[in-house]
């Protein structure tokens, strides 16, 4: 047997606490350097069960473990609304990005003007829509909650409340309306405006059917 | 515990500290770094636990890997070790004899190179198998069995210099 391979069996041996192998004990009754190091080994596995077993049962201070726990609860806090808000900006923009296609839809569809009117090309967005079309969503409004209810309300709006609705009314437009109607267009122009449980409006369609049922 | 169920990370810390504790501890010779280092992994866990990906590695991987930067900066930054109070009873000279040959083994652990000084903390002193050793030290079970190898060797080299207090222990059996 070598001295190469008598260490292996050693080295082991020593950390099993067992003697060693028959043909390694051999080995060390002829090597005085193997012995050496059987007995060192030996030694090395004594001191180091000492130096382990001084260490059972050390462990952090009890104030370290609360503040563990401290951080976990403050990072378990944190986390929860983000995940909740994190779905709620996910539904919004889901409704959102439906408004937006429906106003889309809308500018794709055309329009169906007032009988009678001429719409110049300029106008057109301003004047799409129909009760069978969709809202164009107003720009900058705030975001609606999940599960928000809404309501449709029919209103005739003045230009400048379309203006601030998003919607804009070209001049020409709107004074060829005024001719055709015979003036009954003063009391502005027939609308459905999308209103969130907080009374904003959301979205607006412009409408042929006059009516004023209020905000 | 992803979920952020208290009980459950409660429970892990109550399972893993003591471990992590003493690993650090061996691996710096110091008490207070052993507590920082075990602190800042469960810190860095409860932090981190939502984006753990267990088809990376096992939990406990990721945390002795933490430990293992974590010391990595504490002997970076020079961190001087200092005596552990264990509080053993025992008579006085043979106290003295055996407190001076355990500090003197524990400064030979901790000025082994890394890769030496992390075999002999998993297999030896924490009693790990090769293979748990291995999974931890993310290497093969023979690169652990003969790192094992050459750090005992390198420790009883620099014991062999200490012999004759050793000795005076009563270690050695002829």
């Amino acid at each position: 047997m070598t001295c190469r391979a008598a260490v292996e069996n050693l080295v082991e041996c020593a950390r099993r606490r067992t003697g060693p192998d028959p043909g390694v004990r051999a080995h060390l009754l002829s090597c005085r350097s193997c012995m050496e190091r059987w007995e060192s080994e030996r030694l090395l596995t004594a001191h180091l069960r000492r130096l382990s077993a001084r260490a059972d049962g050390l462990r952090s201070s009890e104030w370290s473990r609360q503040d563990v726990r401290r951080h976990f609860d403050t990072v378990r806090v944190r986390r929860l609304p983000v995940r909740a808000g994190a779905w709620a900006v996910a539904a919004t923009l889901l409704l959102s990005a439906g408004l937006i296609w429906n106003s889309g839809a809308l500018h794709r569809a055309g329009t169906l003007p007032p009988a009678g009117a001429e719409v110049s090309e300029e106008a057109e967005p301003a004047v799409e829509g129909s009760a069978e079309e969709g809202f164009m969503a107003v720009p900058f409004a705030p975001p609606l909650a999940e599960g928000e209810m809404v309501r449709v309300v029919h209103r005739d709006l003045q230009p400048v409340e379309l203006a601030s609705l998003g919607v804009d009314v070209d001049p020409a437009w709107l004074a060829a309306m005024q001719s055709g109607s015979g003036g009954g267009i003063q009391a502005g122009l027939p609308a459905d405006v999308l209103v969130g449980a907080d009374g904003f409006p959301r979205a607006v369609r412009l409408s042929d059917e006059p009516r004023n049922e209020g905000f | 515990m992803r979920q952020g169920d208290r009980a459950a990370f409660a429970e892990l810390y109550e399972r893993r500290e003591p471990g992590l504790y003493r690993y650090a501890l061996h691996m710096t010779g110091s008490a207070a770094a052993a507590e920082e280092i075990a602190h800042d992994v469960f810190i860095q866990l409860a932090s981190a636990v939502s984006r753990f990906d267990e088809a990376r590695g096992a939990l406990e991987g990721w945390m002795f890997g933490v430990a293992r930067n974590l010391v990595r900066v504490f002997r970076r930054k020079g961190g001087v070790e200092e005596p552990v109070d264990c509080g053993v009873d025992h008579d006085i000279l043979g106290g003295l004899i055996e407190d001076e040959n355990l500090a003197a083994l524990r400064r030979a652990v901790t000025e082994l190179p890394e890769a030496y000084r992390v075999a002999v903390v998993l297999c030896d002193l924490e009693e790990r198998s090769y293979e748990e050793a291995a999974r931890l030290m993310e290497c093969p079970v023979g690169t652990v069995r003969s790192r094992l190898h050459r750090a005992r060797g390198l420790l009883a080299a620099k014991l062999r210099k200490r012999a004759a207090p050793i000795e005076m222990s009563g270690g050695i059996v002829r």
